[in-house]
């Protein structure tokens, strides 16, 4: 699994299942939405993009070199807002404007 | 307890399986036209297919001063000559009209301060292509005569009677109990490759971590096989040279940041083996194997921001890549301090083996018009074989040309048709088999890893080195026979199972075409993607093309047992012609 879905803030929009690649997101009535096979995702990242709480969060599984960082983005005036957030609670910004970053 | 399956008809012009790159450029360009299209995918193709993630690059264009000529060239010299230059010509020839008409649906493409295309090399551009699948998707929302059924799961061809016309497809919900069958006058295949024949590079829980898209499980090459179309070129397996553990692209550090390659010892060591994909996939593989491992792309030393450029321009396709990047320069204290200017570096490591007609060239035989060879039924992008290095924009113009090939086939064939009605029966039959099965003593995945096991141990996979011999793949073949009759026996107690029991049936058959392939090409044309034991080098004779065809293909793929017998035939790589037809009952191994 690479997301990790925090309950309390997920409102149950549904936004997120309606663009999972491998169809791994469900949503029942009144409750966060859940992930199916866990183990079957991509880690493509088109759900945490779409979150309007920010409740869904990619990571990195330990096996890949994951230490505990999780990314979160949040869409805005056309362009991302991405954040990492560190184990210690330290967040990073990464902005991703329309901007050429030369890469 | 098991649910009849709710059965609806419909009726189309034009049916296109599958809404990646390809399957939504041949929706876009059908749409200008008067025809009742049907667009299925087996998710949202919101983010369904190759580019869920993004890209950063289109990796398939031609700047100013080069031809279509000089792509075909390119790509027929980098197959080591196994590549059709008739369809590469093709294809080339609408790489740039591709990347303009990513460009007008939003793709935001890097320019220079007069408003020309930054180009890269002369092939390659840079973008900030995070959206590239909604940009390509979401306007097909819109398009009148256009229907997009999503999260229906296309499990087999209809047929006609006598001349075996495809005639649509069956398909089904993964939400409901809901069976489609979709009859139409023509059809696009557009499915990608195939993705978890091999065991994956990561283990079970990260196993889904790789390089192609997990979910494109080879349906199109399954159904295309059963039906009897003429399949080419699947020995061409694709490993793919990646950043170790998130399978992340190296291009961007190393024709972007213009980062080193280098072994363990400091060594630049891949000019030694050539420049080809598969020649640089051998090249860090053998220094692995042979103790300079691992291998390295290493930049200069650069300043924080220029990093963070670099994470930057990796959250516009492998956002694990960018987290892992920031997990590094964690470890490395740099957010506590200011760290001088230090390199950014990737470990990279080649893949598993893929089955793909986008990078390599495996996939159905097409014509220019990309017609596959059963009448009715065109295929495009990574489906279609012969012309590889495809990437987006040539999957995109592959669809374009497909597009443009059914209009004429619909001018051309007015005539009625008659769907083969047994084949309803069947598949009703088949479906409520598994829905009704009981639990057996195995599972879909314990399968899925049985068959992983064995195409990895003796088909060639990254545990046995890459490498097979004859008696391994004949093993092979018995393996996936004895596999696929044990799924006959797997429950799918919902759709979902059914779902998952299809995809693992569809790997088998798309495997044993494999091995019949590597079987047939008695040389080691291209070492980075496998090593034929016993036949070690290139070889004059095998510069043409392996086919292969089932002799009474079944159409509908039978619970247990064989799905048939199959029939290499080679080809002349310049005509296409027919050299020679091998009878399935000669031995090929």
């Amino acid at each position: 699994m690479s997301i990790v879905i925090n309950p309390s803030i997920c409102m149950s929009c549904g936004k997120c299942v309606s663009q999972c690649p491998g169809n791994l997101l469900e949503v029942s009535r009144n409750k966060a939405v859940r992930i199916l096979n866990p183990s079957f995702c991509w880690g493509c990242a088109a759900c945490i993009k779409v979150c309007p709480q920010g409740a869904l969060k990619l990571f990195l599984p330990p096996v890949l070199g994951g230490r505990g960082a999780r990314l979160s983005v949040k869409a805005s005036k056309g362009t991302l807002a991405w954040q990492v957030e560190l184990p210690g609670g330290k967040k990073i910004n990464i902005d991703a404007p329309e901007g050429e970053d030369g890469y | 307890m098991h649910p009849e399956f709710n059965i609806q008809r419909l009726n189309c012009d034009v049916l296109i399986i599958g809404g990646g790159a390809a399957g939504c450029a041949a929706a876009h360009k059908l749409s200008e036209g008067d025809y009742q299209i049907i667009l299925c995918d087996k998710a949202p193709i919101v983010r369904s297919g190759c580019l869920a993630a993004g890209v950063n690059a289109i990796n398939a264009c031609l700047a100013p001063g080069y031809s279509p000529q000089d792509y075909a060239d390119y790509a027929k010299r980098d197959a080591h000559g196994i590549a059709s230059e008739r369809l590469l010509l093709s294809m080339s020839q609408g790489l740039n009209e591709a990347t303009l008409f990513l460009e007008k649906l939003g793709l935001k493409i890097h320019k220079g301060p007069d408003g020309s295309y930054k180009y890269r090399s002369w092939r390659n551009l840079i973008v900030n292509g995070e959206n590239i699948k909604p940009l390509l998707a979401l306007p097909l929302k819109d398009k009148e005569g256009l229907t997009i059924l999503e999260r229906v799961l296309v499990i087999s061809y209809l047929v006609t009677y006598g001349d075996r016309r495809v005639s649509g497809a069956a398909a089904l919900s993964i939400d409901s109990p809901t069976l489609y069958f979709i009859e139409a006058k023509a059809v696009i295949c557009a499915t990608g490759g195939a993705a978890g024949i091999y065991l994956p590079n990561n283990p079970g829980y990260s196993g889904h971590k790789m390089w192609y898209p997990p979910f494109n499980t080879g349906a199109g090459y399954a159904m295309g096989i059963l039906a009897g179309a003429e399949m080419t070129t699947l020995e061409m397996r694709f490993v793919a040279l990646r950043a170790a553990d998130t399978a992340a692209p190296t291009g961007t550090l190393a024709v972007g940041a213009n980062a080193k390659q280098l072994n363990i010892l400091g060594q630049a060591y891949e000019a030694k083996y050539g420049n080809t994909t598969s020649q640089r996939v051998l090249a860090a593989r053998k220094e692995q194997e042979e103790g300079r491992g691992p291998c390295r792309l290493i930049t200069e030393s650069i300043s924080l921001k220029e990093k963070m450029n670099l994470v930057r321009a990796y959250l516009h396709m492998a956002p694990l890549q960018s987290l892992k990047f920031i997990e590094e320069m964690v470890k490395d204290e740099l957010w506590g301090s200011n760290l001088s200017p230090s390199p950014l570096q990737v470990t990279v490591e080649a893949s598993e083996p893929f089955v793909l007609g986008g990078h390599t060239a495996g996939g159905y035989q097409v014509d220019e018009s990309r017609k596959t060879t059963l009448k009715g039924l065109f295929a495009a992008g990574d489906v279609a074989g012969g012309a590889p290095q495809k990437y987006v924009s040539g999957a995109i113009s592959e669809g374009f040309l497909a597009a443009q090939g059914v209009k004429v086939f619909l001018e051309e064939n007015l005539e009625k048709f008659q769907t083969d009605a047994s084949l309803e029966k069947k598949i009703v039959k088949l479906l409520s088999t598994f829905r009704a099965n009981e639990a057996p003593g195995f599972s879909t995945q314990g399968l899925e890893e049985a068959m992983q096991k064995t195409m990895d141990s003796l088909a060639g996979g990254a545990r046995a080195g890459y490498a097979y011999n004859d008696h391994s793949l004949r093993l092979a073949e018995e393996g996936i026979l004895e596999l696929y009759g044990l799924s006959g026996k797997l429950p799918a107690p919902n759709i979902r199972d059914l779902m998952y029991i299809w995809e693992l049936r569809e790997r088998m058959i798309v495997a044993r075409s494999l091995i019949r392939h590597m079987a047939a090409r008695r040389e080691t044309r291209w070492p980075g993607f496998g090593e034929y034991k016993g036949y070690p080098l290139k070889q004059k004779d095998y510069e043409l093309f392996i086919n292969s065809r089932l002799l009474l293909a079944p159409v509908i793929p039978p619970l247990e047992g064989s799905w048939g017998e199959i029939e290499i035939i080679k080809r002349d790589l310049v005509t296409g012609e027919i050299i020679e037809e091998k009878g399935a009952h000669e031995h090929s191994y």
